[in-house]
């Protein structure tokens, strides 16, 4: 029942719907000036009642998720835009916060119906944020994103109804309790189902066989919002992952689940090897990285979701850096897709090596987080057992390959070029903003990280 | 107080090299290399009064290497173990024994000559050179000093990207692609050196109860042999990139012909000792049984780096390929002493590591001064170098015949001690490696010969009659080389009973 003593649980949640009734109060006055301040005022005061709720430990995962979605989102905000979106402001922020509403309420699902739901409003809200720019090429992709959105998500939906089958509920946690005390319990019955529900979500996560949408995505949407789609729902998904996977979890469901990771970076690691344009290696990026995630995730063991919640928390940081690098190298040369950042280094030290320490972080070097996260995850995985030694061997083939991806971006930064053809880097004081605050976390959690990974062990003994 | 001392003397060239960075510091070049040298230098004089002294210092402190390490060794010199950025859950210790000291003063000694040696070779970003040749060597200190497996790993992996800007920034139009080359064989061998020491640490936690990574503190004589052999694989795949072992050697050649002539320096002198450092520590020290086991196999793939390095060598037409290849040759020689399983053996590899580090630091410099002088580093177009350039030759002679392991010079008694170490190794196989390894040298003789007698002698062709002798600054760094190698040559049982008390 809904009562107002509890009502601080949803407050973050009430702050952003609130926000999005200001905007559009906002719009019929064309206050254009005043909208991106209140929705960073929104986003991060809905941060703060989100950090001052009382919790759940075992909604501690969920939490971390949501905070690390706002954190993201609030950075996100910052960054530079397109003249169409600079026209649009207000409708841009009321579409972006839009879908982050949903995306936490997707974080927070506790049934099928309510993950359906939340996805499919996420999605639609994220096609118009596709199309704002309204260019033929946007509009054809975002409705091509959305159509396959639509049919990914039916299958989730089959999976969930396969369940209700089965088991008679939609709820996680009943689905959880039927299948523990069922005595003639086998994984053979849960196979479709759950193959349903892994491609469903799978699609979000852009794993392998259906992740293609990913590459046009981020190729041609405006960099702001590749950047967003790159971090927020992924990190919605995965925390609905870890409960749907906490309710039916066996060996068979792990194994396919890392099948299903290791294909994705494979596919990652081919796709990005040949690639030169800044944006595909994100792409590549994206998939490696969820692949790493996907096979900590698929373990489930109490350490390899610790690393799982430390990983994200890393990755989100280097990614936003690394994309506001991007942004800004977009913007000195005129919007271009291909961003020919040639000489970076010399013409701006301070900004390459802020943007060189980011995608050093994805390489997983040291003095960056990159690095503890890198040995945290491998020592995660390493600890359920010698038998998932192959599967390392294999995580070692692509960061080795991946390492040939992101020295090309170091390794054109520090190519030399005659003065006059270099490129003056002019950016927005909001967007050097984000890459040093983001440089700093990787650096700082590069050399001080006990505190987060104390805090990811704390939470993970209880998921 | 000892403790602090070192840990200042690794920490110093950092702070020398952010010193050089400062937007306040001259942009000019005389003024930055000034700097860098007198710094090199009195580093180098700071290594050398901190072991002298530093062997007085503690003698009865316990926690040593040498008790976990190996029977043979005994340490003189104390343990630092500091307990700063405990909190980061990984604890930063540092330490010093035998090894460890000689390497310390063999990575002073070539930072200093590399320093002085980059005057000509480096002609753009002066700032960004000395600053990162001094950041690599703080991060070789380190390596050769850290007594815990997670910070040694860390820094073998930062390693890469100091030397990943010097080759590619200062070398060749190549050099890119070679140190992308590079990196990739480090950092794929580097995964596998992770994947053992995670092994090592979790096997001991198993073991012995105990969650540490400290190399004085774990113990692995009661695990497994299969497992001791499984992490020592992995292990033997992590440092035989940089050794370089056979299969993993493709880099080298590449890497040397693109960088530039002090980075080429750098890169052989020290950067290949630390592969061999780590079988030291690691192999050897701790998984003695599973190294016990491998040691054949071993020595065999240290044979055939020697013929294979050997007969590369000869057939190079380009004179700086030559001389790395050659540098897998002795590397070979190196890998059989350690792999005896002897105390001689043992003696002669860190002999030799010490003297190839000063040969091929020379070799690599004297390549360099004829390839800037002449213009072409082609076998077949140069002769005659001696008669325009009596000083390069006969410093070039000193270090040629040091290099071939001519008596009285340093590289002979490494190559004997390494070979006498497999004679009297217990293991049947390694008396056949040393038979075929003492006729493979003839090789090593053949190819520098070859070069000696290609380069040096012959008639000069009229288009090189205005080259000039070596300048003041090279002299500098070939007599002192030349110096070492003959004291070395002379005198080797300053080091050996050093390495033997």
């Amino acid at each position: 029942m809904f009562s107002f003593n509890n009502i601080i649980h949803y407050l973050s949640e009430i702050l952003i719907a609130l926000t999005i009734f200001l905007q559009i109060i906002c719009s019929l006055f064309n206050l254009k000036k005043i909208s991106n301040y209140l929705t960073a005022a929104g986003l991060g005061l809905s941060l703060y009642f989100l950090i001052a709720a009382q919790v759940w430990p075992s909604e501690l995962y969920s939490f971390l998720f949501k905070i690390m979605i706002l954190i993201s989102s609030l950075l996100i905000l910052f960054l530079n835009t397109r003249r169409v979106f600079i026209k649009y402001t207000i409708h841009f922020n009321i579409l972006y916060l839009f879908s982050i509403l949903f995306l936490l309420m997707i974080a927070d699902s506790t049934n099928y119906l309510s993950l359906y739901l939340n996805i499919e409003l996420f999605s639609l809200a994220v096609y118009f944020l596709f199309s704002m720019d309204k260019r033929d090429v946007t509009i054809a992709e975002s409705y091509k994103y959305l159509v396959l959105t639509v049919t990914a998500s039916a299958f989730m939906l089959a999976g969930a109804a396969f369940l209700y089958g089965l088991t008679g509920s939609f709820y996680f946690q009943r689905i959880s309790d039927y299948i523990k005390t069922s005595s003639n319990y086998s994984f053979s019955t849960y196979v479709i189902p759950f193959f349903f529900i892994i491609t469903g979500l799978g699609f979000k996560l852009g794993v392998f066989p259906l992740g293609n949408w990913l590459i046009d995505i981020y190729k041609n949407v405006d960099t702001k919002i590749a950047a967003f789609i790159s971090v927020a729902p992924k990190l919605a998904i995965f925390s609905a992952l870890v409960k749907i996977l906490g309710s039916i979890i066996t060996f068979e469901s792990s194994f396919i689940i890392i099948l299903f990771a290791l294909f994705t970076g494979i596919y990652g690691v081919i796709y990005g090897i040949r690639s030169n344009n800044l944006k595909e290696i994100m792409a590549a990026s994206s998939y490696i990285n969820i692949s790493y995630l996907l096979i900590a995730l698929g373990l489930y063991t109490k350490l390899s979701l610790a690393t799982m919640l430390f990983y994200w928390a890393v990755y989100v940081l280097m990614n936003i850096g690394a994309f506001a690098g991007i942004i800004s190298l977009e913007h000195s040369n005129q919007y271009s897709q291909n961003a020919d950042f040639r000489g970076y280094f010399y013409k701006n030290p301070l900004f390459g090596l802020c943007f060189g320490i980011c995608i050093i972080g994805l390489l997983g070097f040291p003095l960056t987080s990159g690095f503890i996260a890198k040995i945290y995850l491998i020592s995660g995985i390493l600890n359920s057992g010698v038998i998932i030694l192959p599967v390392i061997l294999i995580m070692i083939a692509l960061m080795i390959v991946s390492v040939c991806i992101y020295l090309n971006v170091i390794k054109k930064m520090f190519e030399e070029i005659p003065y006059k053809e270099m490129n003056v880097i002019k950016t927005k004081s909001t967007n050097a903003f984000v890459l040093y605050i983001c440089t700093f976390m990787t650096l700082f959690l590069g050399i001080l990280p006990a505190w987060l990974i104390k805090m990811c062990e704390y939470i993970s003994i209880y998921i | 107080m000892a403790e602090i001392s070192l840990l200042i003397f690794i920490f110093l060239p950092v702070i020398a090299g952010i010193t050089i960075l400062t937007p306040l510091f001259s942009d000019n070049q005389i003024y930055i290399r000034r700097f860098s040298v007198y710094f090199a230098i009195l580093h180098l004089l700071f290594s050398l009064m901190f072991f002298i002294f530093g062997s007085n210092i503690d003698m009865q402190n316990t926690d040593c290497i040498s008790c976990v390490f190996a029977p043979d060794f005994k340490a003189a010199l104390p343990f630092v173990n500091n307990n700063v950025l405990n909190q980061i859950g990984i604890h930063i210790s540092f330490g010093i024994d035998r090894l460890s000291g000689l390497m310390m003063i063999l990575t002073a000694l070539i930072t200093t000559l590399t320093v002085i040696a980059s005057k000509l070779y480096v002609k753009k970003h002066f700032k960004y050179f000395y600053s990162l040749v001094f950041f690599l060597e703080t991060i070789l200190l380190g390596i050769f000093t850290t007594t815990d497996m997670f910070v040694f790993f860390a820094l073998w992996e930062l390693e890469l990207i100091p030397m990943y800007l010097l080759i590619s920034i200062w070398g060749n139009h190549n050099s890119k692609k070679s140190a992308l080359k590079f990196v990739l064989y480090t950092f794929g061998g580097s995964l596998f050196l992770l994947l053992g020491i995670l092994l090592i640490y979790f096997t001991n936690f198993a073991v012995s109860g105990v969650l540490t990574a400290d190399i004085t503190h774990i113990s692995m004589n009661r695990v497994n042999l299969l497992l001791q052999l499984v992490i020592s694989v992995f292990l033997i795949v992590g440092f035989g990139v940089k050794v370089p072992i056979f299969p993993l050697h493709k880099w080298l050649a590449d890497t040397h012909t693109n960088a530039a002539t002090p980075v080429s320096m750098l890169l052989a002198a020290l950067l290949l000792k630390l592969g061999i450092y780590g079988i030291i520590r690691f192999n050897f020290g701790l998984l003695t049984l599973g190294f016990t086991v491998l040691a054949p196999i071993l020595g065999l793939l240290a044979i055939v780096n020697v013929i294979y390095g050997a007969a590369l060598a000869y057939y190079q037409k380009d004179i700086k390929r030559l001389v790395a290849y050659s540098s897998i040759s002795q590397m070979g020689l190196v890998l059989l002493g350690v792999s005896s399983l002897t105390n001689i053996g043992y003696s002669g590899a860190v002999y030799h590591i010490i003297s190839h580090a000063l040969t091929a630091a020379g070799l690599f410099f004297i390549v360099g001064i004829i390839k800037l002088r002449f213009r072409t580093g082609n076998i077949n177009r140069l002769s005659g170098v001696a008669s325009i350039a009596p000083r390069l030759y006969g410093f070039s002679m000193v270090i040629i015949l040091a290099a071939a392991g001519i008596p009285f010079l340093s590289g002979f008694i490494g190559e004997f001690l390494s070979i006498y170490g497999a004679v009297v190794s217990s293991l049947v196989s390694f008396k056949l490696y040393a038979v075929i390894g003492v006729f493979i040298l003839i090789l090593s003789a053949l190819y520098l010969m070859k070069l000696v007698h290609e380069v040096f002698f012959g008639l000069l062709p009229e288009r090189f009659k205005n080259v000039q002798d070596i300048a003041v600054h090279e002299f500098i760094v070939l007599g002192a080389l030349s110096f070492i190698i003959i004291l070395l040559g002379c005198f080797p049982f300053v080091i050996i009973d050093f390495l033997n008390v």
